[in-house]
Protein backbone atom coordinates (compact mmCIF):
# COMPACT_ATOMS: atom_id res chain seq x y z
CA UNK A 1 0.00 0.00 0.00
CA UNK A 2 1.30 3.39 -0.86
CA UNK A 3 0.64 6.44 1.22
CA UNK A 4 1.50 8.77 -1.56
CA UNK A 5 -0.31 9.84 -4.64
CA UNK A 6 2.99 9.63 -6.40
CA UNK A 7 3.91 6.20 -7.65
CA UNK A 8 6.75 4.51 -5.81
CA UNK A 9 10.00 4.27 -7.72
CA UNK A 10 10.33 1.13 -9.83
CA UNK A 11 11.37 -1.74 -7.56
CA UNK A 12 14.90 -2.99 -7.76
CA UNK A 13 14.71 -6.37 -9.43
CA UNK A 14 15.61 -9.01 -6.93
CA UNK A 15 16.33 -12.32 -8.57
CA UNK A 16 15.48 -14.18 -5.38
CA UNK A 17 11.93 -12.75 -5.33
CA UNK A 18 9.86 -14.24 -8.12
CA UNK A 19 7.62 -11.87 -10.06
CA UNK A 20 3.84 -12.16 -9.91
CA UNK A 21 3.79 -13.41 -13.46
CA UNK A 22 6.36 -16.13 -12.74
CA UNK A 23 4.32 -17.21 -9.73
CA UNK A 24 1.15 -17.21 -11.82
CA UNK A 25 2.86 -19.50 -14.32
CA UNK A 26 3.87 -21.86 -11.52
CA UNK A 27 0.37 -21.68 -10.11
CA UNK A 28 -1.01 -22.70 -13.50
CA UNK A 29 1.13 -25.80 -13.25
CA UNK A 30 -0.53 -26.55 -9.92
CA UNK A 31 2.17 -25.40 -7.51
CA UNK A 32 0.32 -24.59 -4.25
CA UNK A 33 3.30 -22.73 -2.80
CA UNK A 34 3.14 -20.23 -5.69
CA UNK A 35 -0.50 -19.57 -4.82
CA UNK A 36 0.41 -19.12 -1.17
CA UNK A 37 3.14 -16.61 -1.99
CA UNK A 38 0.72 -14.61 -4.15
CA UNK A 39 -2.00 -14.79 -1.51
CA UNK A 40 0.42 -13.57 1.15
CA UNK A 41 1.72 -10.81 -1.12
CA UNK A 42 -1.73 -9.35 -1.75
CA UNK A 43 -3.64 -10.40 1.34
CA UNK A 44 -3.62 -7.09 3.23
CA UNK A 45 -4.08 -4.81 0.22
CA UNK A 46 -6.86 -6.87 -1.27
CA UNK A 47 -8.72 -7.39 1.98
CA UNK A 48 -8.50 -3.72 2.93
CA UNK A 49 -9.66 -2.73 -0.54
CA UNK A 50 -12.65 -5.04 -0.30
CA UNK A 51 -13.47 -3.93 3.26
CA UNK A 52 -13.48 -0.26 2.29
CA UNK A 53 -15.57 -0.91 -0.78
CA UNK A 54 -18.29 -3.07 0.73
CA UNK A 55 -18.14 -1.68 4.27
CA UNK A 56 -18.27 -5.10 5.92
CA UNK A 57 -15.36 -7.16 7.22
CA UNK A 58 -17.24 -10.42 6.99
CA UNK A 59 -18.40 -9.86 3.43
CA UNK A 60 -14.92 -8.70 2.43
CA UNK A 61 -13.41 -11.99 3.65
CA UNK A 62 -16.00 -13.92 1.69
CA UNK A 63 -15.28 -11.87 -1.43
CA UNK A 64 -11.57 -12.42 -0.97
CA UNK A 65 -12.12 -16.18 -1.12
CA UNK A 66 -14.35 -15.82 -4.15
CA UNK A 67 -11.69 -13.71 -5.81
CA UNK A 68 -9.05 -16.41 -5.40
CA UNK A 69 -11.45 -19.05 -6.65
CA UNK A 70 -12.08 -16.95 -9.75
CA UNK A 71 -8.36 -16.44 -10.19
CA UNK A 72 -7.91 -20.20 -10.33
CA UNK A 73 -10.90 -20.70 -12.61
CA UNK A 74 -9.65 -18.17 -15.15
CA UNK A 75 -5.92 -18.61 -14.75
CA UNK A 76 -5.61 -20.38 -18.09
CA UNK A 77 -6.92 -17.24 -19.79
CA UNK A 78 -4.57 -14.84 -18.02
CA UNK A 79 -2.01 -13.45 -20.41
CA UNK A 80 0.60 -11.34 -18.67
CA UNK A 81 1.83 -9.87 -21.96
CA UNK A 82 -1.54 -8.44 -22.95
CA UNK A 83 -2.75 -7.33 -19.52
CA UNK A 84 -1.68 -3.80 -18.64
CA UNK A 85 -0.58 -3.80 -15.03
CA UNK A 86 0.13 -7.53 -15.07
CA UNK A 87 -1.15 -10.02 -12.53
CA UNK A 88 -1.86 -7.36 -9.90
CA UNK A 89 -4.23 -5.43 -12.18
CA UNK A 90 -5.91 -8.67 -13.19
CA UNK A 91 -6.34 -9.72 -9.56
CA UNK A 92 -7.85 -6.36 -8.57
CA UNK A 93 -10.11 -6.45 -11.59
CA UNK A 94 -11.53 -9.78 -10.46
CA UNK A 95 -12.02 -8.44 -6.93
CA UNK A 96 -13.71 -5.32 -8.32
CA UNK A 97 -16.05 -7.46 -10.39
CA UNK A 98 -16.99 -9.40 -7.26
CA UNK A 99 -17.84 -6.16 -5.50
CA UNK A 100 -19.87 -4.99 -8.49
CA UNK A 101 -21.90 -8.18 -8.24
CA UNK A 102 -22.62 -7.40 -4.57
CA UNK A 103 -23.61 -3.83 -5.39
CA UNK A 104 -25.92 -5.00 -8.13
CA UNK A 105 -27.69 -7.41 -5.78
CA UNK A 106 -27.82 -4.71 -3.08
CA UNK A 107 -29.38 -2.36 -5.60
CA UNK A 108 -32.11 -4.88 -6.27
CA UNK A 109 -32.65 -5.33 -2.51
CA UNK A 110 -32.76 -1.59 -1.98
CA UNK A 111 -35.34 -1.19 -4.71
CA UNK A 112 -37.46 -3.91 -3.14
CA UNK A 113 -37.14 -2.34 0.32
CA UNK A 114 -38.06 1.08 -0.98
CA UNK A 115 -41.15 -0.42 -2.54
CA UNK A 116 -42.03 -2.06 0.77
CA UNK A 117 -41.52 1.19 2.65
CA UNK A 118 -43.97 2.93 0.38
CA UNK A 119 -46.52 0.23 1.13
CA UNK A 120 -46.23 0.29 4.93
CA UNK A 121 -45.47 4.02 5.02
CA UNK A 122 -42.77 3.71 7.63
CA UNK A 123 -40.21 6.46 7.50
CA UNK A 124 -36.78 5.17 8.38
CA UNK A 125 -34.56 7.56 10.27
CA UNK A 126 -32.77 9.74 7.77
CA UNK A 127 -29.17 8.60 7.40
CA UNK A 128 -28.20 12.16 6.68
CA UNK A 129 -25.11 13.53 5.15
CA UNK A 130 -23.69 14.93 8.32
CA UNK A 131 -21.19 12.95 10.26
CA UNK A 132 -21.46 14.16 13.77
CA UNK A 133 -20.38 12.71 17.05
CA UNK A 134 -18.25 10.05 15.52
CA UNK A 135 -14.55 9.67 15.90
CA UNK A 136 -12.18 10.68 13.16
CA UNK A 137 -11.51 7.11 12.12
CA UNK A 138 -15.15 6.16 11.88
CA UNK A 139 -15.75 9.44 10.17
CA UNK A 140 -13.58 8.24 7.33
CA UNK A 141 -15.57 5.06 6.95
CA UNK A 142 -18.80 7.03 6.87
CA UNK A 143 -17.34 9.54 4.44
CA UNK A 144 -16.16 6.81 2.08
CA UNK A 145 -19.59 5.26 2.17
CA UNK A 146 -21.08 8.54 1.03
CA UNK A 147 -19.00 8.57 -2.13
CA UNK A 148 -20.60 7.30 -5.30
CA UNK A 149 -19.49 3.74 -6.03
CA UNK A 150 -17.45 4.61 -9.11
CA UNK A 151 -15.49 7.33 -7.27
CA UNK A 152 -14.90 5.01 -4.32
CA UNK A 153 -13.50 2.37 -6.64
CA UNK A 154 -10.96 4.66 -8.29
CA UNK A 155 -9.83 6.18 -5.01
CA UNK A 156 -9.40 2.86 -3.23
CA UNK A 157 -7.85 1.13 -6.21
CA UNK A 158 -5.30 3.89 -6.41
CA UNK A 159 -4.56 3.74 -2.72
CA UNK A 160 -4.50 0.00 -2.12
CA UNK A 161 -3.25 -1.38 -5.43
CA UNK A 162 -0.87 1.47 -6.34
CA UNK A 163 -1.73 0.88 -9.97
CA UNK A 164 -1.18 3.73 -12.38
CA UNK A 165 -4.19 5.77 -13.44
CA UNK A 166 -3.86 4.42 -16.97
CA UNK A 167 -4.01 0.88 -15.59
CA UNK A 168 -6.93 1.73 -13.32
CA UNK A 169 -8.84 3.19 -16.27
CA UNK A 170 -8.25 0.04 -18.26
CA UNK A 171 -9.17 -2.16 -15.30
CA UNK A 172 -12.47 -0.33 -14.91
CA UNK A 173 -13.08 -0.13 -18.63
CA UNK A 174 -13.36 3.66 -18.74
CA UNK A 175 -11.36 6.46 -20.41
CA UNK A 176 -8.36 7.87 -18.54
CA UNK A 177 -10.05 11.28 -18.19
CA UNK A 178 -13.08 9.65 -16.58
CA UNK A 179 -10.91 7.84 -14.04
CA UNK A 180 -9.03 11.05 -13.27
CA UNK A 181 -12.27 12.99 -12.94
CA UNK A 182 -13.66 10.46 -10.47
CA UNK A 183 -10.45 10.53 -8.45
CA UNK A 184 -10.47 14.31 -8.32
CA UNK A 185 -14.09 14.48 -7.19
CA UNK A 186 -13.58 11.72 -4.64
CA UNK A 187 -10.60 13.45 -3.03
CA UNK A 188 -12.27 16.83 -2.80
CA UNK A 189 -15.48 15.33 -1.44
CA UNK A 190 -13.64 13.26 1.16
CA UNK A 191 -11.60 16.23 2.25
CA UNK A 192 -14.76 18.26 2.63
CA UNK A 193 -16.50 15.53 4.62
CA UNK A 194 -13.46 14.95 6.81
CA UNK A 195 -13.16 18.66 7.55
CA UNK A 196 -16.72 18.90 8.82
CA UNK A 197 -16.88 19.40 12.59
CA UNK B 1 -0.16 33.45 -17.55
CA UNK B 2 -3.89 33.16 -16.94
CA UNK B 3 -5.98 29.98 -17.00
CA UNK B 4 -7.03 30.49 -20.62
CA UNK B 5 -3.45 30.87 -21.75
CA UNK B 6 -2.46 27.81 -19.78
CA UNK B 7 -5.20 25.85 -21.50
CA UNK B 8 -3.96 27.06 -24.85
CA UNK B 9 -0.45 26.01 -23.94
CA UNK B 10 -1.66 22.57 -22.93
CA UNK B 11 -3.67 22.26 -26.13
CA UNK B 12 -0.62 22.83 -28.28
CA UNK B 13 1.39 20.22 -26.43
CA UNK B 14 1.85 16.83 -27.88
CA UNK B 15 1.88 13.41 -26.17
CA UNK B 16 -0.13 12.63 -23.03
CA UNK B 17 -1.06 16.23 -22.20
CA UNK B 18 -2.97 16.36 -25.47
CA UNK B 19 -5.33 13.71 -24.23
CA UNK B 20 -6.06 15.10 -20.78
CA UNK B 21 -9.16 17.17 -20.14
CA UNK B 22 -8.38 20.32 -18.20
CA UNK B 23 -6.07 21.33 -15.40
CA UNK B 24 -7.34 18.92 -12.78
CA UNK B 25 -6.52 15.85 -14.83
CA UNK B 26 -3.09 17.26 -15.72
CA UNK B 27 -2.34 18.13 -12.11
CA UNK B 28 -3.48 14.75 -10.86
CA UNK B 29 -1.21 13.00 -13.33
CA UNK B 30 1.58 15.39 -12.39
CA UNK B 31 1.17 14.68 -8.68
CA UNK B 32 1.05 10.95 -9.39
CA UNK B 33 4.32 11.19 -11.30
CA UNK B 34 2.76 9.61 -14.35
CA UNK B 35 3.63 12.28 -16.88
CA UNK B 36 6.50 11.71 -19.28
CA UNK B 37 9.61 13.82 -18.64
CA UNK B 38 8.91 16.44 -21.29
CA UNK B 39 5.29 16.91 -20.24
CA UNK B 40 6.35 17.16 -16.66
CA UNK B 41 8.80 19.92 -17.29
CA UNK B 42 6.18 21.82 -19.31
CA UNK B 43 3.71 21.58 -16.46
CA UNK B 44 6.39 22.82 -14.06
CA UNK B 45 7.02 25.70 -16.38
CA UNK B 46 3.32 26.59 -16.32
CA UNK B 47 3.18 26.25 -12.55
CA UNK B 48 6.03 28.74 -12.32
CA UNK B 49 4.00 31.41 -14.09
CA UNK B 50 0.35 30.53 -13.40
CA UNK B 51 -0.77 31.31 -9.87
CA UNK B 52 -4.25 29.85 -10.34
CA UNK B 53 -2.81 26.57 -11.44
CA UNK B 54 -0.43 26.54 -8.51
CA UNK B 55 -3.30 27.20 -6.13
CA UNK B 56 -5.22 24.27 -7.57
CA UNK B 57 -2.20 22.06 -7.21
CA UNK B 58 -1.90 23.04 -3.55
CA UNK B 59 -5.59 22.33 -3.01
CA UNK B 60 -5.26 18.94 -4.63
CA UNK B 61 -2.18 18.10 -2.60
CA UNK B 62 -3.92 19.11 0.61
CA UNK B 63 -6.93 16.94 -0.24
CA UNK B 64 -4.62 14.06 -1.00
CA UNK B 65 -2.80 14.45 2.32
CA UNK B 66 -6.06 14.50 4.28
CA UNK B 67 -7.43 11.41 2.53
CA UNK B 68 -4.30 9.30 2.55
CA UNK B 69 -3.53 10.32 6.13
CA UNK B 70 -7.01 9.28 7.25
CA UNK B 71 -6.80 5.98 5.40
CA UNK B 72 -3.39 5.23 6.87
CA UNK B 73 -4.57 6.04 10.41
CA UNK B 74 -7.66 3.94 9.90
CA UNK B 75 -5.65 0.94 8.71
CA UNK B 76 -3.16 1.34 11.54
CA UNK B 77 -5.83 1.39 14.22
CA UNK B 78 -7.97 -1.36 12.70
CA UNK B 79 -6.02 -4.59 12.41
CA UNK B 80 -7.15 -6.91 9.68
CA UNK B 81 -9.84 -9.33 10.65
CA UNK B 82 -8.91 -12.97 10.42
CA UNK B 83 -5.46 -14.40 10.28
CA UNK B 84 -3.30 -13.83 7.26
CA UNK B 85 -1.68 -17.23 7.74
CA UNK B 86 -5.07 -18.96 7.74
CA UNK B 87 -6.12 -17.13 4.58
CA UNK B 88 -2.87 -18.06 2.86
CA UNK B 89 -3.25 -21.72 3.86
CA UNK B 90 -6.77 -21.66 2.52
CA UNK B 91 -5.54 -20.44 -0.86
CA UNK B 92 -3.00 -23.29 -0.81
CA UNK B 93 -5.80 -25.79 -0.21
CA UNK B 94 -7.87 -24.23 -3.00
CA UNK B 95 -4.94 -24.61 -5.40
CA UNK B 96 -4.47 -28.29 -4.49
CA UNK B 97 -8.16 -29.01 -4.90
CA UNK B 98 -8.33 -27.06 -8.16
CA UNK B 99 -5.31 -28.87 -9.55
CA UNK B 100 -6.71 -32.27 -8.56
CA UNK B 101 -10.03 -31.44 -10.25
CA UNK B 102 -8.25 -30.31 -13.36
CA UNK B 103 -6.14 -33.47 -13.49
CA UNK B 104 -9.29 -35.60 -13.11
CA UNK B 105 -11.05 -33.91 -16.03
CA UNK B 106 -10.51 -35.41 -19.50
CA UNK B 107 -7.75 -33.72 -21.35
CA UNK B 108 -8.72 -31.16 -23.93
CA UNK B 109 -8.69 -32.40 -27.50
CA UNK B 110 -5.45 -31.64 -29.21
CA UNK B 111 -6.31 -29.27 -32.01
CA UNK B 112 -3.29 -30.40 -34.00
CA UNK B 113 -4.72 -33.89 -34.32
CA UNK B 114 -7.18 -34.58 -37.14
CA UNK B 115 -10.74 -34.93 -35.99
CA UNK B 116 -12.31 -38.41 -36.23
CA UNK B 117 -15.24 -38.40 -38.69
CA UNK B 118 -18.39 -40.42 -38.11
CA UNK B 119 -18.98 -41.06 -41.85
CA UNK B 120 -16.55 -41.38 -44.76
CA UNK B 121 -15.22 -38.02 -45.86
CA UNK B 122 -16.86 -38.24 -49.36
CA UNK B 123 -20.34 -38.71 -47.92
CA UNK B 124 -20.57 -35.09 -46.70
CA UNK B 125 -20.40 -33.32 -50.11
CA UNK B 126 -22.65 -36.05 -51.55
CA UNK B 127 -25.26 -35.42 -48.88
CA UNK B 128 -25.05 -31.67 -49.49
CA UNK B 129 -25.57 -32.16 -53.25
CA UNK B 130 -28.54 -34.47 -52.61
CA UNK B 131 -30.10 -31.88 -50.31
CA UNK B 132 -29.72 -29.13 -52.93
CA UNK B 133 -31.24 -31.38 -55.65
CA UNK B 134 -34.16 -32.29 -53.42
CA UNK B 135 -34.80 -28.64 -52.64
CA UNK B 136 -34.78 -27.75 -56.36
CA UNK B 137 -37.17 -30.58 -57.28
CA UNK B 138 -39.56 -29.57 -54.48
CA UNK B 139 -39.49 -25.98 -55.65
CA UNK B 140 -40.10 -27.01 -59.28
CA UNK B 141 -43.08 -29.22 -58.37
CA UNK B 142 -44.63 -26.46 -56.31
CA UNK B 143 -44.47 -23.93 -59.17
CA UNK B 144 -48.00 -22.76 -60.20
CA UNK B 145 -49.38 -23.86 -63.59
CA UNK B 146 -49.09 -21.28 -66.38
CA UNK B 147 -51.98 -18.82 -66.26
CA UNK B 148 -52.69 -19.39 -62.60
CA UNK B 149 -51.67 -17.36 -59.66
CA UNK B 150 -49.51 -19.07 -57.04
CA UNK B 151 -51.74 -20.80 -54.50
CA UNK B 152 -54.78 -20.74 -56.81
CA UNK B 153 -56.55 -24.08 -56.69
CA UNK B 154 -59.14 -25.85 -58.78
CA UNK B 155 -61.68 -25.42 -56.03
CA UNK B 156 -63.51 -22.12 -56.22
CA UNK B 157 -66.37 -20.37 -54.57
CA UNK B 158 -68.43 -18.69 -57.24
CA UNK B 159 -71.15 -16.30 -56.35
CA UNK B 160 -74.10 -16.72 -58.73
CA UNK B 161 -77.09 -14.52 -58.86
CA UNK B 162 -79.58 -16.27 -61.19
CA UNK B 163 -82.58 -13.99 -60.72
CA UNK B 164 -80.80 -11.03 -59.20
CA UNK B 165 -83.19 -11.22 -56.26
CA UNK B 166 -80.91 -13.01 -53.81
CA UNK B 167 -77.27 -13.91 -53.63
CA UNK B 168 -76.44 -17.53 -53.45
CA UNK B 169 -73.10 -19.16 -53.07
CA UNK B 170 -72.39 -22.37 -54.84
CA UNK B 171 -69.53 -24.64 -54.05
CA UNK B 172 -67.85 -25.84 -57.19
CA UNK B 173 -65.68 -28.30 -55.45
CA UNK B 174 -67.72 -31.21 -56.76
CA UNK B 175 -69.07 -31.42 -60.30
CA UNK B 176 -67.96 -28.00 -61.39
CA UNK B 177 -64.41 -28.81 -60.51
CA UNK B 178 -64.63 -31.97 -62.54
CA UNK B 179 -66.01 -29.92 -65.38
CA UNK B 180 -63.22 -27.44 -65.15
CA UNK B 181 -60.61 -30.15 -65.24
CA UNK B 182 -62.12 -32.20 -68.07
CA UNK B 183 -63.50 -29.60 -70.42
CA UNK B 184 -61.45 -26.48 -70.17
CA UNK B 185 -58.61 -27.62 -72.45
CA UNK B 186 -58.32 -25.81 -75.75
CA UNK B 187 -60.85 -23.07 -74.88
CA UNK B 188 -60.30 -19.42 -74.29
CA UNK B 189 -60.80 -18.11 -70.78
CA UNK B 190 -64.11 -16.40 -71.67
CA UNK B 191 -65.46 -19.55 -73.28
CA UNK B 192 -64.48 -21.63 -70.31
CA UNK B 193 -66.17 -19.21 -67.94
CA UNK B 194 -69.34 -19.17 -70.05
CA UNK B 195 -69.49 -22.95 -70.18
CA UNK B 196 -68.95 -23.11 -66.42
CA UNK B 197 -71.88 -20.78 -65.82
CA UNK B 198 -74.10 -22.79 -68.14
CA UNK B 199 -73.14 -25.96 -66.35
CA UNK B 200 -73.99 -24.36 -63.04
CA UNK B 201 -77.39 -23.20 -64.24
CA UNK B 202 -78.17 -26.70 -65.49
CA UNK B 203 -77.19 -28.17 -62.15
CA UNK B 204 -79.35 -25.66 -60.29
CA UNK B 205 -82.38 -26.47 -62.40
Amino acid sequence: MTLSLRNPPPPVVDVTVPSDEALAARLREGDPSAGEVLAKRYHAALLRYLQRLVGSDHLAEELLQQTWLSVLDHLDRFDAASTRGGFKAWLFRIATNKVNDVWRSRGRERTAKEGLRLVVDVEAPHAGHRIEGVEQVDKLRAAIEQLPENQRQVLLLRYYSSLKFVEIAELLGCPLNTALGRMHKAMLKLKELMSEP
Amino acid sequence: MNVGEAHATIATMQSLLDHLDGHDAVLLMYLAGELPGEDRSRVEQMLGTDQTMRARLDELRAAHDVVTGALARHDATHPLTGSEAAAVRQVGRMVRSWHADRAARPAHRDLAQPRMLRFPYWSYPLAAAAAVTLAFVTWYVMLPEPGKLPGESNVAMVEVNPDSSAAESIDLSGDAAQFALSDSSGLSEAETELRQLQFIRENMQ
